[in-house]
C-alpha cells in the first residue's frame, strides 16, 4: 500500500525541490543495466539531509528496504499512469528538522515484525545479501524470484536460505541464473546467485 | 502465507531404495496392465470378474496407483509435517505385503483360482493396515502442524481404507462363503470407496501441497479446502451408504456433493496454478491438467451408469486410467527429479539440480502414448470392439515401458552423478559454516 499525497511528509518537497538526482527505472531497463546497482551507488553519494527520487514500474520494496537500513527515510506515490514514485531522504545533519516526519507520516506498526528482526536486504563488499530464512516455505523460494523476476537487479546476489533449495535451483536455471554455495550450516545456507555470464 | 513445509526434506527422507521400490513396483504394474489389455481384450472391455477384467481393475488400483499412493504417503508426510520418516523395515513390510498379496489376487482373477485370491486380498489387507497404523502415527504426531487442509484429507482418506480393506476381504471370502447378500453392491461400494474414498481424499489433500509447489505458486489460503473436503466427505457417504443398502436418494445426493465438491475443488488448482511463478509448466501440468477435466467429467458418468443411460465399462475408464492414472503419472513425472535431487543434497558432494535429472524423450513419449491409450480404451469399451482395447494396450504399454525408462533414468543420473562428485563431505573444498548475521531493526513496509 503506497502512501496518498495527503500523507505526503513535509521533507518530500524539499527533496523533489533539490534532489540530488532523479533515476527513471524504466531507461535503466530498457537500456540493459543494473538498476539496483546504479540505485545504491547513487544513494551513497547522498549526504544527510539531501535526497533523491527513483520512479520506477513497480514498487521497489527491496531497494527502500535497503537504504532504510543505510538510514534513508522513503516515501512512495503511485503515479496516475501506474509507476511509483519514491522519495528518499537521508537524515541527519540539517535536514533533521526537515526530515521531521508528520505524524501522519509515521509506518503502521506491523504486528508480526519481530523487535530484533534481522534485516532481508543489505549490502557487503561481495554485493548485495538477501536473507530468506524464517519465511515458512515455499516463502524463501517465492521471494527469491520475485525479486529476480523485477528485473531490477542484475548482479551477484547472495541469498541466505534455510537450506539447500532444491526446488528453487531449476527456476533459477530457466532465468538463466547460476548459483554456487558459498557456506553450508544446519539451518543456513548461503548461495551467490549471478546470471549467466556474469 | 500459509505454509508447505517441504524445507528441511533431506532430513527427513526414507532410505532412497524404498520410494525406488514402490515407484518401481508401480512402473512395472502400469506396463503389466496394458500388457493384460492386449492379451485379453475382449475380458478387459466387460465389467465383473473374476477374470482378466478384474485382474487389470486391480493391477492399476493396487498394483499402480496404491503403491504410489503409499510410497508417496510415506515419504512426503514425514516431510512436509517435519517429522522422522517411518523405519525402512516398515515400509519394506508394506510393500512386500500389499505388492506380494497384489500378485496373488491379479494372478487369481486371471487364473480364477479362489485360494490365490483369498491369499493375496488377504496379504494386501495386512499390508494396508499396516499402512494405516503407521499412517494414523504420522497423522497423530502432525496434530500441531499448520496443515489445515491436508491432514483432515488424509484423516478422511485412512478412514476409507479401512472400510475398503474390510470390503475387500469380505468381498474375497464371498467367493468362497458366501457372506455378502448383495456381491454387486458391495463391490461398487468398494470401488466408489476406494477411487473416490481413499484416493481421492489423497488426492485433495496432497494437492494443497504438491500443486504449488510443482507450480512454484502461492499455497491456497488455509482452510481454502474445508468446503471441499466437507461436501466430499457428505457425498462419499451418501453414495457409499445409497450403494450398499440400495438407497437411491441418497445415491443421487451423494453424486450431487461429490459432483460440486470436485468442481471446487478444481477452481481451486486452477487458481493456485493461475498465481504461479514457474514460467514453463512443461509436460507434467498437461497430464494434470487433463485430470482435473477427468474428475468431475468421471462423476457424470457414474451418475449416467447409475440412471441406466450408460453401461458401467466407459465410467470405468474414465475414472481409473482417466482421472487417477493420468494425474499419477503427470505427478509422478515432475516428483521422481527432486526426490533424488533431495538425496543427491543429502549424500553427494554437490547436490545436483533436477533439471540435469530428466530426459525429456521418453516423458514425451509418454505424454502422448497415455492419452492416446485412454481415448483407445474408451472407443473400445462404448463400441465394444475388442481390436480396439489392443490398440489401446499397445499405446499404453509403450507409454508405460517410456514411463519406466525415464524412472531408470532419473535414478541412473542421480547415481552416476554421486559416483562423479563423490560422496558428501569429499568435495575440494567443504563450504565453511556461514558467518552470524547482524541483527538489524526491520523496516516498514510503505514509508519510513
Amino acid at each position: 500500500m503506497t502512501a496518498s499525497i495527503l500523507s505526503r511528509p513535509d521533507w518530500v518537497a524539499a527533496v523533489d525541490a533539490d534532489p540530488v538526482a532523479e533515476i527513471d527505472v524504466s531507461r535503466l531497463l530498457a537500456g540493459g543495466g543494473d538498476p539496483f546497482g546504479v540505485l545504491t551507488r547513487t544513494a551513497a553519494t547522498v549526504e544527510a539531509g539531501r535526497g533523491m527520487v527513483v520512479v520506477a514500474p513497480f514498487d521497489p520494496v527491496p531497494l527502500r528496504d535497503l537504504l532504510t537500513g543505510e538510514g534513508f527515510q522513503n516515501h512512495v506515490e503511485t503515479l496516475a499512469d501506474g509507476r511509483f514514485r519514491v522519495r528518499f531522504l537521508r537524515a541527519g545533519g540539517c535536514a533533521a528538522a526537515v526530515a521531521e516526519p508528520e505524524p501522519a507520516a509515521e509506518p503502521e506498526p506491523d504486528p508480526q515484525a519481530e523487535p530484533d528482526a534481522p534485516r532481508k536486504f543489505w549490502i557487503e563488499e561481495d554485493g548485495l545479501h538477501l536473507d530468506v530464512r524464517g519465511l515458512p516455505p515455499p516463502g524463501p523460494m517465492l521471494e527469491v524470484l520475485r525479486f529476480l523476476d523485477g528485473g531490477a537487479h542484475a548482479q551477484t546476489l547472495m541469498v541466505h536460505v534455510p537450506q539447500f533449495p532444491v526446488h528453487l535451483i531449476p527456476e533459477l536455471e530457466d532465468r538463466g541464473w547460476t548459483y554456487e554455495i558459498v557456506a553450508e550450516a544446519p539451518g543456513h545456507t548461503v548461495l551467490r546467485l549471478a546470471p549467466e555470464g556474469l | 502465507m500459509s505454509v508447505v513445509p517441504l524445507a528441511g526434506a533431506e532430513q527427513r527422507l526414507l532410505h532412497p531404495l524404498v520410494p525406488v521400490a514402490f515407484f518401481g513396483l508401480a512402473l512395472v504394474a502400469h506396463l503389466a496392465l496394458w500388457g493384460i489389455a492386449v492379451l485379453f481384450p475382449a475380458e478387459v472391455t466387460a465389467v465383473g470378474g473374476p477374470g482378466p477384467g478384474l485382474a487389470a481393475v486391480h493391477t492399476l488400483t493396487l498394483g499402480v496407483l496404491v503403491t504410489t499412493a503409499l510410497g508417496a504417503v510415506l515419504q512426503i508426510l514425514p516431510v512436509t509435517t517435519q517429522q522422522t520418516a517411518p523405519p525402512p523395515l516398515l515400509g519394506w513390510l508394506v510393500l512386500a505385503a500389499v505388492g506380494g498379496g497384489g500378485v496373488l489376487l491379479v494372478a487369481g482373477f486371471l487364473g480364477f483360482l479362489v485360494p490365490l485370491m483369498v491369499a493375496g486380498a488377504g496379504a494386501a489387507v495386512v499390508g494396508l493396515v499396516l499402512f494405516a497404523v503407521l499412517l494414523a502415527r504420522l497423522l497423530l504426531r502432525a496434530r500441531a502442524s499448520a496443515l489445515a487442509d491436508t491432514l483432515p484429507a488424509v484423516w478422511l482418506a485412512l478412514v476409507c481404507l479401512l472400510a475398503v480393506v474390510v470390503l475387500g476381504g469380505l468381498l474375497a471370502h464371498d467367493y468362497r462363503l458366501s457372506l455378502l447378500p448383495d456381491h454387486a453392491a458391495a463391490a461398487a461400494t468398494h470401488a466408489v470407496l476406494a477411487a473416490y474414498g481413499f484416493m481421492g481424499f489423497l488426492v485433495v489433500g496432497f494437492s494443497h501441497v504438491l500443486v504449488p509447489m510443482l507450480a512454484v505458486a502461492e499455497p491456497p489460503p488455509p482452510g481454502s479446502g474445508r468446503p471441499v473436503l466437507a461436501l466430499a466427505a457428505l457425498g462419499l457417504s451418501l453414495a457409499a451408504g445409497g450403494l450398499l443398502l440400495a438407497v437411491p436418494a441418497a445415491v443421487w445426493a451423494g453424486m450431487v456433493a461429490g459432483f460440486v465438491a470436485a468442481l471446487l475443488h478444481v477452481r481451486l488448482m486452477l487458481r493456485t496454478v493461475a498465481k504461479r511463478m514457474r514460467r514453463k509448466l512443461g509436460l507434467s501440468f498437461v497430464m494434470i491438467r487433463a485430470s482435473w477435466a477427468l474428475l468431475p467429467l468421471s462423476i457424470v458418468a457414474g451418475a449416467l451408469v447409475y440412471a441406466g443411460v450408460l453401461e458401467p465399462e466407459p465410467f470405468g475408464v474414465l475414472l481409473l486410467p482417466g482421472w487417477l492414472l493420468t494425474l499419477l503419472l503427470g505427478i509422478l513425472q515432475r516428483i521422481l527429479p527432486f526426490l533424488a535431487s533431495m538425496h543427491t543434497v543429502r549424500t553427494c558432494a554437490r547436490p545436483m539440480s533436477a533439471n540435469a535429472l530428466v530426459w525429456d524423450v521418453p516423458l514425451r513419449l509418454s505424454t502422448v502414448c497415455h492419452p492416446l491409450a485412454l481415448g483407445l480404451l474408451l472407443a473400445a469399451v462404448v463400441l465394444a470392439l475388442p481390436p480396439l482395447a489392443v490398440a489401446a494396450g499397445v499405446a499404453g504399454a509403450a507409454g508405460a515401458a517410456s514411463f519406466l525408462v525415464y524412472g531408470i533414468t532419473v535414478a541412473r543420473r542421480a547415481r552416476r552423478h554421486r559416483l562423479t562428485v563423490g560422496p558428501k563431505g569429499s568435495g575440494p573444498k567443504a563450504a565453511p559454516p556461514p558467518r552470524p548475521l547482524p541483527v538489524m531493526p526491520r523496516p516498514s513496509e510503505s514509508h519510513s
